[in-house]
């Protein structure tokens, strides 16, 4: 079986996932923010925060490119530090409509991916906002 | 068909060696410099619709073959006149001309076995284990997944490791003594387009 873009389990990937020291590395050489993706964030044109909070009570919190299109999906990216000297970050195109579904799903997905290489005590529970 | 077309080019690539002196050379020389300038003009100021088929296969054979080649065989001859000039006779001469009309068939074999040797995989006995990692002090293993990109350093060009690379792969093999010692890393990367090797393509969207 073939997958599609309109698939579900699409959208669960992120097109990218990178676990960096933010002192060891240009961030803009991979279009990583400069600063976390939280409520204090300085948002661009046509960028929103989209934040979800998954069943054990953690807030997930994105910054969306909003296109003018509305039939286009949006382009989310997430940095957060998830342990001293290193931080999370995933980008992906977040269907609308049932964004903040597929926000969760993303960074679940990101975070198994860090499990893998450093073990479920580092990344397994994301480090976000508890409201 | 075939073998007389082969034949014809090989002819034409090894002119320049029936160029019995220098003036011969340099006006064979700069005859395919007109044909160059003809060639790269018309690729520019014309499309290929616009053009007989014969005209536009003869400069498609040009760009791709012809201007690659030649130069071998042109500086060839001319290391062979060289010699003649500096008094080369007989079996030397003899020589440097065999030399000379081996050169390409040389070269080119010579840019394979190099492309060969840079593509040799890294040993087993380091790939067969997981990449040990440390980043920011913390430890992590890695697979030789093709989907992961290590950065080592601030430079993302020079401190990348891409493990879809042979060359990538053996350096990490050494940086870590086959996988036996951690490798200190800034980042990890994985891009999830490796991860879909499923992706639908047109003709499986079809009702």
């Amino acid at each position: 079986m073939c997958k599609n873009w309109n698939d579900d389990d699409w959208h669960r990937k992120p097109h990218k996932v990178i676990i960096f020291n933010p002192s060891g590395i240009r961030l803009g050489d991979f279009g990583i923010p400069r600063n976390p993706t939280n409520t204090g964030f300085q948002l661009g044109d046509n960028e929103r925060l989209v934040s979800a909070t998954n069943e054990g009570g953690v807030t997930i919190t994105a910054v969306c490119h909003v296109p003018t299109d509305p039939d286009r999906s949006l382009y989310c990216n997430m940095r957060r530090p998830i342990v001293k000297g290193i931080s999370l970050y995933w980008e992906a195109n977040l269907p609308r409509g049932k964004i903040e579904e597929y926000l969760l799903r993303t960074d679940d997905f990101a975070r198994s991916t860090c499990a893998d290489l450093f073990g479920k005590h580092l990344c397994e529970v994301p480090t976000g906002t508890r409201p | 068909m075939l073998w007389l077309l082969l034949i014809c080019l090989l002819l034409f690539i090894y002119m320049p060696f029936a160029m019995r002196s220098w003036r011969a050379l340099i006006t064979l020389s700069f005859v395919y410099l007109i044909v160059e300038i003809g060639v790269r003009l018309g690729v520019a100021n014309y499309s290929a619709a616009d053009v007989p088929r014969l005209l536009v296969s003869v400069g498609n054979a040009w760009i791709d073959l012809f201007v690659k080649v030649l130069p071998v065989t042109v500086i060839a001859r001319a290391a062979v006149l060289m010699a003649k000039s500096l008094g080369l006779m007989g079996r030397g001469l003899l020589a440097a001309n065999n030399i000379g009309i081996l050169a390409l068939p040389g070269g080119i074999a010579g840019i394979a076995a190099h492309r060969q040797w840079e593509r040799r995989a890294a040993p087993l006995e380091c790939t067969s284990r997981q990449i040990p990692l440390v980043l920011s002090g913390v430890t992590a293993t890695a697979t030789w997944s093709k989907s992961v990109v290590l950065h080592v350093g601030k430079d993302i060009r020079d401190s990348r490791r891409n493990l879809f690379s042979p060359s990538h792969r053996r350096r990490i093999c050494r940086d870590t003594s086959n996988s036996t010692e951690s490798l200190p890393i800034e980042a990890i990367s994985l891009g999830t387009r490796h991860f879909s090797q499923n992706r639908c393509r047109a003709q499986d969207n079809t009702p």
